[in-house]
């Protein structure tokens, strides 16, 4: 890593099949863009299985835009993203829909509705367009649901929940989608500390389960404290790739954000802890 | 896990409008799943129910007396049913049913569904409650169409020149809704409402250039909305374009579902969310131009009807279309039955009778929308 703020390609030494094929989610080359300005310039990016990755960069730097390509909602202009080695841009919607599902910075409903029928427009893409929820489905909804720790919630109408129970029954809703790949943007935002830490928990518990689990994150100590690797954009290109403790350097943030830090140890959990002036 | 369950509720989107939710109870009843399927087809059972009553009664009511059992008998031994029904009624009464009254009755039904479900598609697809077929500017459109077939005798059929004012006037707001930049639910309802107001400056324009005495007061009641004139031809028209447009659309809850949270929302859930708007747009400009062409243009049906389903039974798309549908029905039925009786003999247009009724209801939406910012 002599070289982090350079164009760190990922797959440096990962020449074997078996090693490639490790990589649960592969971004190859994307680009993209809106008119003529780019946003995104041959990002190369990947993300393991059973691991939550950690997109992080200033605003403005690409992060939601990748996630979105790489969640297939929006295509790439140049480049594949690959889902255990099937690219994502050849799969029919309905397919994409049951391999990677997306949460989105919270958009809110526009109607109002229970928390387990929020929750079952993620079996949506495995029954008949004209097909009723099944009983079968009703019980997945239900088990995501306890999977974020809300079961005794699904009668309650989406508007009376606090911010952090909706992006946990976001995220319930993107279980139910039943896929190996999720990808959850900024889950952290407008949530207090707790909230914080209890919507970060729920992503760390579903790595551990084995999903890929892909994240854009604000708060650089929640990225060191939770992801497993991180991925630094800046300006549209990855900057660098790796464990938190290689990642996150003073020079690194100087580069990237502009701003002077230190990185100390967290006393309690023994990863990088950035203090700011 | 469970630290966040009292402390944040100020945050909770919407509290400023809602300033009870902190206070309130919040049962947690486990949903029964499977007696809310039950309870709905029992619900959707009971309007089709009142559809039926609906018509037999309100095809009774009006100056001649007739009872809705002849009503009945009328219709059974017209449908070639006969052996079912009683006694034939004598020819005068029969033709009053079966010639004047149940056309009436039966366009109305099949208006009030029809922009009803308009109605319910709009405002999901746009995620703004105040949306109907009037938002982008359709029944505008279609009404220029008919009234330039009226007034200025292009040779072209009603409904095909409402079906082309209807799709023009969307694809003018969708164009000028466009051209502003990314189409945004705000901007499209700014652009419907400018093609709106256009469409009915020009509209107003060639009545007061063209028309005269009587045909002026005929055309004011068609564009407040009518279903006066109703033969056999306009059901075939109305019914027509239900069965082919309406029923179809009623089916698909699950792909409005998806929009949800939105349109992203609806492609990570495997719906082509361009193809389907697109699409579902289309099918309403063309069900609105239909209907506008045998009716006018009735307003507030559409916004208000679903508000009353959604309010009553949530807002699954699954059981919102249809009820929509029904109690569209049925409203306008009863609407137009008030607006040829209240002041009979003179009839108001159906349309003064629906904005009296949904002003009201509409003005007391907005004001449960206040503070909210899609609106």
């Amino acid at each position: 890593m002599s070289d982090a703020l350079g164009f760190s390609s990922l797959l440096p030494d990962d020449t074997s099949g078996t090693q490639r094929g490790s990589h649960s989610v592969v971004a190859e080359s994307v680009s993209w863009g809106v008119g003529a300005i780019r946003i995104l310039e041959q990002v190369t990016a990947s993300a393991e299985a059973g691991q939550v990755t950690g997109l992080i960069g200033p605003n403005g730097s690409g992060k939601s835009s990748l996630l979105r390509i790489v969640a297939g909602v929006n295509a790439a202009s140049s480049g594949v993203v690959e889902v255990a080695g099937q690219s994502i841009a050849a799969m029919k919607s309905r397919a994409k829909a049951r391999t990677l599902a997306f949460v989105e910075q919270d958009s809110g409903a526009q109607r109002s509705l229970s928390v387990l029928d929020a929750v079952l427009l993620g079996r949506l893409p495995h029954r008949g367009l004209l097909s009723p929820p099944s009983d079968a489905d009703v019980a997945v909804a239900r088990e995501c649901l306890g999977r974020v720790g809300l079961e005794q919630f699904a009668g309650r109408d989406m508007a009376t929940l606090s911010g952090g129970e909706r992006q946990r029954v976001m995220i319930a809703k993107a279980l139910a989608q039943d896929t190996d790949v999720l990808i959850v943007d900024e889950p952290t935002n407008h949530l207090d500390i707790a909230a914080q830490l209890a919507a970060l928990d729920t992503l760390r518990g579903l790595a551990a389960q084995g999903k890929t689990v892909i994240t854009a994150l604000h708060d650089l100590n929640l990225a060191a404290g939770y992801c497993d690797q991180i991925v630094v954009l800046s300006h549209g290109s990855v900057v660098a790739h790796g464990a938190p403790g290689q990642v996150l350097t003073t020079e690194l943030i100087r580069k990237v954000y502009e701003v002077e830090c230190q990185v100390l140890t967290n006393p309690l959990t023994g990863k990088p802890l950035l203090a700011f002036a | 896990m469970a630290t966040d369950l009292t402390g944040v509720q100020a945050e909770s989107q919407g509290a400023g409008t809602r300033q009870g939710a902190g206070s309130r109870p919040h049962p947690t009843q486990p949903t029964t799943h499977r007696t809310r399927k039950l309870g709905r087809t029992g619900v959707l059972a009971a309007l089709v129910l009142g559809v039926l009553v609906t018509i037999a009664v309100t095809v009774a009511i009006g100056p001649a007396d007739i009872a809705p059992h002849e009503v009945i008998t009328s219709i059974l031994r017209h449908l070639g049913l006969g052996s079912l029904a009683g006694e034939p009624l004598p020819p005068l009464r029969d033709a009053m049913v079966w010639e004047l009254r149940l056309p009436r009755v039966l366009v109305a039904g099949c208006v009030g569904a029809g922009l009803a479900v308009c109605g319910a598609i709009m405002q999901s697809l746009t995620r703004n409650p105040l949306a109907d077929p009037y938002l982008l500017g359709l029944s505008s459109g279609a009404s220029l169409g008919a009234v330039a077939v009226l007034i200025l005798g292009i040779a072209v059929a009603l409904p095909v020149a409402a079906f082309v004012g209807a799709v023009g006037a969307l694809v003018a707001s969708l164009a000028l809704a466009g051209s502003l930049g990314r189409i945004t639910p705000t901007r499209t309802v700014l652009a419907g409402l400018a093609v709106s107001q256009l469409c009915a400056a020009v509209t107003s324009f060639v009545i007061f250039w063209s028309s005269t005495g009587d045909s002026y007061r005929e055309i004011l009641s068609w564009l407040m909305g009518s279903v006066g004139s109703a033969t056999w031809t306009s059901v075939a028209i109305a019914g027509g374009a239900s069965l082919v447009i309406l029923v179809p659309l009623m089916f698909l809850g699950n792909v409005l579902d998806a929009f949800t949270f939105g349109d992203d929302s609806a492609r990570a859930l495997g719906f082509n969310a361009t193809r389907w708007r697109w699409g579902l747009l289309l099918a309403v400009a063309l069900l609105t131009g239909a209907l506008v062409s045998v009716s006018g243009s009735i307003g507030f049906v559409g916004l208000i009807i679903p508000h009353a389903v959604r309010g009553i039974a949530g807002s699954g798309h699954r059981f919102l279309l249809p009820a929509s549908a029904l109690v569209g029905a049925i409203f306008l039925m009863w609407a137009d039955t008030l607006a040829r009786t209240v002041f009979s003999p003179r009839e108001l247009p159906v349309g003064v009778v629906t904005a009296v009724i949904g002003a009201p209801i509409f003005a007391v939406i907005l004001w449960r929308t206040r503070g909210g910012s899609d609106v």
